[in-house]
């Protein structure tokens, strides 16, 4: 699929990401969460007999949507990860440690935090919450100081 | 049922696109946040104003939900001080590692397989929050 090779125009892209949140409301008056999604899998867990989140089949769905792109365009498996091998490092063992890590600040911020680009982002601001365009607007600048932050260390090694 | 096919739905139009959108390759993240491409910056925001739009027009017209045929209705959450604390926290992550939480899963299951540490790390994160936080 060739179209595919070349990133999605911005404005059909952003249209139809606005249009996931909107069916979602219509749907069942839900809200697009990816952090939500992740706990899904504990909820379960905890409750094993009872009923199948909907987030989890939100989450099975969103990795069902990536790998099929990835067989549509023939994409090669990697441990690459762009600019991050040159800034960070490019080995396995670097990353097998850093990312975790980055991780768990990630699940444990968005998990208090109550959202992440998604709940927070896309939904909250479109609703009109305040707590979700103040959450945006704190972990948008914060990651571009933190980015900012180890290009400069990354420089100066 | 209806409700559990439509998420999933829903979910893979949304994880097709992050792909599609180039936001599971780190330098499109890198990029936004050093403000030396504006790619992501145009996407969210023709999204937001996008949801901000039907939303409104879903209320407006007095929608019924699909499944239970409720109202379309939300309510916005009031700010604390755990919304500034948990994004600052989220913010640190997401500047090493150019990646948030469905990116990470779109990266995994897309075949960028480095993501698949990031997912680890994302759910020990939550889990930990669950147990610790107020």
């Amino acid at each position: 699929m060739n179209f595919l090779i070349d990133r999605c125009p911005w404005a059909l892209g952003g249209i139809l990401l606005g249009l996931v949140v909107v069916g979602l409301q219509w749907l069942a008056n839900l809200s697009v969460g990816m952090t939500g999604a992740y706990a899904s899998w504990f909820e379960w867990f905890q409750n094993p007999s009872g009923r199948i989140p909907w987030r989890l089949y939100f989450f099975c769905g969103v990795a069902l949507g990536a790998f099929t792109f990835s067989r549509m365009t023939g994409f090669q498996p990697t441990f690459a990860l762009g600019s991050f091998d040159q800034k960070i490092g490019a080995s396995i063992l670097t990353k097998a440690w850093v990312l975790p890590l980055a991780g768990v600040f990630i699940g444990f911020g968005t998990r208090l935090s109550g959202g992440c680009t998604s709940g927070h982002g896309l939904c909250g601001i479109s609703r009109g919450s305040k707590a979700g365009i103040l959450a945006t607007i704190t972990f948008f600048a914060t990651a571009a100081i933190v980015a900012q932050l180890v290009i400069y260390l990354g420089a100066h090694q | 049922m209806k409700l559990n096919a439509f998420s999933a739905l829903f979910g893979g139009i949304f994880g097709f696109l992050l792909c599609w959108l180039t936001f599971t390759q780190v330098d499109t993240i890198f990029g936004a946040l050093a403000f030396s491409d504006l790619y992501l910056w145009k996407v969210f925001i023709t999204a937001v104003v996008t949801a901000f739009l039907g939303l409104r027009l879903l209320r407006r017209s007095k929608a019924q939900t699909w499944t239970q045929g409720e109202r379309v209705k939300w309510t916005p959450e009031r700010p604390n001080k755990f919304h500034i604390i948990g994004a600052v926290i989220f913010g640190i992550g997401w500047g090493v590692c150019g990646t948030c939480p469905g990116p990470a899963l779109a990266q995994l299951a897309s075949g960028r397989l480095a993501g698949g540490f990031t997912c680890i790390g994302i759910f020990a994160g939550i889990f930990l929050c669950d147990r610790v936080c107020p």
